[in-house]
């Protein structure tokens, strides 16, 4: 981990974010903190803020109002020095459709100028580690959703950035590359770097996580270690239970799911 | 298990066409989504309206110029019928019936060129695979495919399908008087342009299904660049028939008229092929005196309409197979080693640019435009002028230069999908901009390039001719970084956009009469400077040295205004 990238300030310090959408409020005066040497969790169900959080986050798009900080540095008004920290993968990976993978990488180490030895090591074990080797000179167009994923992860990584942002990274990956993944952002930790990683899936967060803050709604309705998260909803057994009641959906789900099975019972043998 | 609800095996073509129109703006929404930040920061809904009425704009856009492009089509059939343009009477068939066939080869070559633009939006967004969730049999599906792609060109097809008929219908009764005669002309033309129409969506369909099953599999592979230089010969001649018939008609007429008679004694032989047919076929139906009796031209004809079905039905099959996936885009799978080379940022993006657009069908254009801009110049000036005058020149370039300069949004199209990716790099938008314009300057290079090429056959009298004819690169380069710039501003908010020519092509057409505008600055400066020194009585040489002074002037003035509109309006 290069210190320099580092500058000064936490990976992410979000105050108050508010975006809107329209009469939508996407997310809702959120705030929360990414520390080094940590993996924060965004937990939450489908629409709850986690995109638009992680696009803030990473420059891509303004809050309507509150500030965040990376490493220090505004991203709206200093995109470039955020950028060169944050090691963005996407929750669509829309790439560059007719580049192959080489082609891909060699852009995009040309563009942060990286050093083409460190590159090369680091782009060539990565590679093994998740199989790809094959898929290196075939155009993106052709490649699995997975496959894609992983091209995705690669170009995250290959500047060794001091903070990693994940918008649901695990979606669509087969055990070995979720394997490997894992491995991938802990060493990243040992190192020292940060980690915003965003999902809708309890059990990889529950895993994986130092903290977790659940959102729904664009508002954070709980934030915490998994043992605090535990203590606050004071409930015991999976963190399922905990992220529902947490959102206040428990009841309400088990209705609705009464209701479904009424709906759809059907005798197929009739 | 309650009844399965059989949906019609048929629709019909009007339920049909409905629906196609949803799966069209569907495409455009998707493939305008794709590329702009702007997706990021507006409401869904907002989008959606502004991608509709973009839509709608462009289409009449498109179909104000197709309608203009009938008139003139109209009245070069007057001025030959009426006698206007001297044509003698015995030779006034065969001047109608190239000019239909002309205009139908421009119609052939619109719809494929635009079609090509479409395709890659229509196959990257995967639209046509919706059909495959409806429940409809697999031949509705690629009905539903084919027309939804037929609809992303519906303005431009109806137009050309009912403007250049009309047109042709008016002016035989207006020169004759005659009701039959213009009905069996105008039903005539409508056959000869539909036929067209058809065979271009055809062609198209072959030239994109090419791209994706062959070129962009292969990668960087030898063989696949030949093979693309084949593609873009076969572009070149395209684009060199389209650009001809767009120049003015002063040089049409005399051109068709000459061109015209000395192809009567090869008639007999070159009425069998296309577009040739066609213009025989409407000029037999008319009937227009002194026509030969080419009868055989119906049965010709004929064969090229049944052609033409065959050749939609293989569309519609081709169609339906890229919604399930059947075209397949797996190359060779020879495994090379893995290595990184790190180049300039300058490099690497215009590397990037260059390799997306060369594997990008719709894109391939922008390589022509040099040739678009030069040739008809060039050959005007080999078979016109004795000897080069500075002055010759200077009209040589300036329609070059500003072309290029109008064009220059075109290149943002390279983006495209792959737009939402560019914004996560560390890059401002300018820097990004600035490369766009490169790669408009590098085909800018031409206009030196060809002026050289002039010198091989004609003796020039000045050799600052060179000199200027090389300035004219820097004037490319400022007005398309301007252009850029000012569209960036316009469309999307000062926030880097792709360009998408079913969404932009109404500001395309703004931005770009503006950055005309702006190229002719230091080209007007050229003019005042020269004029006022010779004016003043000093030898002429010095009036080049003051007009080349005035020209650099002009490109320096630009160049601050670009950067200073960058600074005003470039987020980023
Ligand atoms: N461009 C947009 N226009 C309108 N609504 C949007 C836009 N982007 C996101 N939203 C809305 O904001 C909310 C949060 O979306 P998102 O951040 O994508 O959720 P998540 O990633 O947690 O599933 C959703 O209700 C979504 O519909
Ligand atoms: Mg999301």
């Amino acid at each position: 981990m290069n210190e320099a990238m580092k500058g000064n300030g936490a990976p992410i310090v979000a105050h108050d974010l508010v975006r809107h959408f329209g009469k939508t409020v996407a997310v809702d005066h959120l705030s929360f903190e990414v520390r080094s040497g940590e993996i924060y969790g965004l937990l939450g169900p489908n629409g709850a803020g986690k995109t638009t959080t992680v696009k803030m986050v990473s420059g891509l798009l303004p809050p309507t109002q509150g500030q965040v900080e990376v490493f220090g540095f505004d991203p709206m008004n200093q995109p470039i020095e955020v950028k060169n920290r944050i090691g963005l993968v996407p929750e669509d990976h829309i790439l560059y459709e007719s580049l192959t993978p080489r082609e891909f990488f060699n852009f995009i180490t040309s563009i942060r100028q990286l050093d083409e030895q460190d590159v090369k090591t680091r782009v060539k074990s990565l590679i093994d580690a998740f199989e790809f080797g094959e898929y290196f000179d075939k155009p993106i167009a052709a490649l699995s959703h997975g496959n894609r994923q992983k091209a995705s992860v690669i170009a995250a990584i290959i500047h060794d950035p001091p903070l990693l942002v994940l918008d649901e990274p695990f979606s669509g990956l087969d055990a070995r590359t979720v394997r490997v993944l894992k491995d991938i952002l802990n060493i990243h930790l040992e190192n020292g770097g940060g980690i915003l990683f965003s999902s809708h899936i309890l059990e990889v967060a529950e895993s994986l996580c130092d903290r977790i803050g659940i959102i729904d709604d664009g508002k954070m309705v709980a934030e915490g270690t998994v043992d605090e998260l535990r203590e606050m909803v004071k409930a015991h057994g999976s963190l399922e239970e905990i992220f529902l009641r947490a959102v206040q959906q428990d009841a309400e789900v088990a209705e609705t799911v009464q209701a479904l099975r009424k709906a759809l019972t059907k005798n197929y043998t009739r | 298990m309650s009844e399965i609800k059989e949906i019609e095996p048929n629709i019909s073509w009007r339920e049909a066409w409905r629906i196609a129109g949803k799966i069209a703006f569907e495409v455009q929404f998707r493939s305008a989504m794709s590329m702009s930040s702007g997706a990021m920061t507006q409401t869904i809904e907002k989008q959606i309206q502004r991608a509709r009425s973009n839509t709608r704009f462009n289409k009449i856009t498109i179909s104000v110029f197709i309608g203009m492009l009938a008139i003139v089509f109209g009245i070069l059939v007057w001025g030959t019928l009426s006698g206007l343009y001297g044509t003698p009477t015995e030779f006034r068939w065969i001047t109608v019936a190239f000019t239909v066939s002309m205009f139908c080869l421009v119609g052939f070559a619109f719809l494929v060129f635009w079609g090509l633009m479409v395709s890659t939006s229509f196959i990257s967004t995967n639209a046509a695979s919706i059909g495959h969730y409806l429940p409809v049999s697999r031949v509705d599906t690629g009905k539903l495919a084919l027309l939804a792609y037929i609809r992303l060109l519906d303005s431009q097809m109806i137009t050309i399908i009912i403007g250049f008929p009309l047109a042709y219908g008016i002016v035989i009764y207006l020169v004759y008087g005659l009701v039959i005669p213009s009905i069996l002309g105008a039903l005539a033309c409508l056959g000869a342009f539909l036929i067209s129409v058809g065979l271009g969506i055809t062609i198209m369909l072959i030239l994109a299904l090419y791209f994706y099953t062959r070129i962009q599999t292969t990668g960087g592979s030898r063989l696949g660049s030949i093979v693309r230089l084949l593609f873009y010969v076969l572009w070149a001649v395209v684009i060199m028939g389209f650009s001809l018939s767009f120049q003015l008609l002063n040089i049409i007429v005399p051109l068709v008229e000459s061109l015209s008679i000395s192809l009567v004694p090869f008639w007999y032989l070159l009425y069998f092929a296309y577009p040739f047919t066609m213009g025989t076929f409407v000029v037999l139906a008319t009937g227009i005196p002194g026509t030969p009796q080419f009868w055989l031209d119906f049965i010709v004809v004929a064969l090229y309409g049944g052609l033409t079905l065959l050749g939609l039905r293989w569309s519609r099959n081709f169609l339906r197979q890229i919604g399930t996936g059947v075209v397949t885009t797996t190359g060779p799978s020879v495994i090379h080693p893995v290595d990184i080379k790190v180049s300039r940022v300058g490099i690497a993006l215009l590397r990037k640019d260059l390799r997306i657009a060369t594997r990008t069908p719709g894109q391939a254009i922008m390589f022509f435009l040099p040739f678009l801009t030069m040739l008809p110049i060039f050959l005007q000036f080999i078979w016109e002028i004795g000897v080069v005058h500075v002055s010759d020149v200077i009209t040589f370039i300036v329609m070059p230069t500003i072309m290029l300069g109008f064009f220059s949004i075109f290149f943002l199209s390279v983006e495209a999908r792959g737009m939402k990716y560019t914004l996560t790099l560390p890059l401002p938008t300018e820097r990004i901009l600035k490369s766009k314009a490169q790669l408009i300057t590098l085909m800018a290079l031409a206009i030196p390039v060809f002026v050289i090429a002039v010198s091989f056959f004609k003796s020039f009298t000045n050799p600052i001719s060179f000199l200027l004819a090389a300035s004219m690169v820097p004037v490319v380069y400022v007005s398309a970084y301007i252009s850029l710039v000012l569209f960036t501003r316009v469309v999307g908010g000062g926030r880097l956009i792709g360009f998408e020519i079913g969404q932009h092509i109404t500001q395309m057409i703004i931005v770009g009469l503006f950055s005309a505008f702006i190229s002719f600055v230091p080209i007007a400066l050229l003019g005042i400077c020269w004029s006022w020194v010779f004016l003043l009585g000093y030898p002429v040489e010095w009036a080049h040295f003051a007009g080349l002074a005035g020209l650099w002037a002009g490109i320096t003035i630009n160049y601050l205004l670009g950067k200073l509109f960058a600074r005003l309006f470039i987020i980023g």
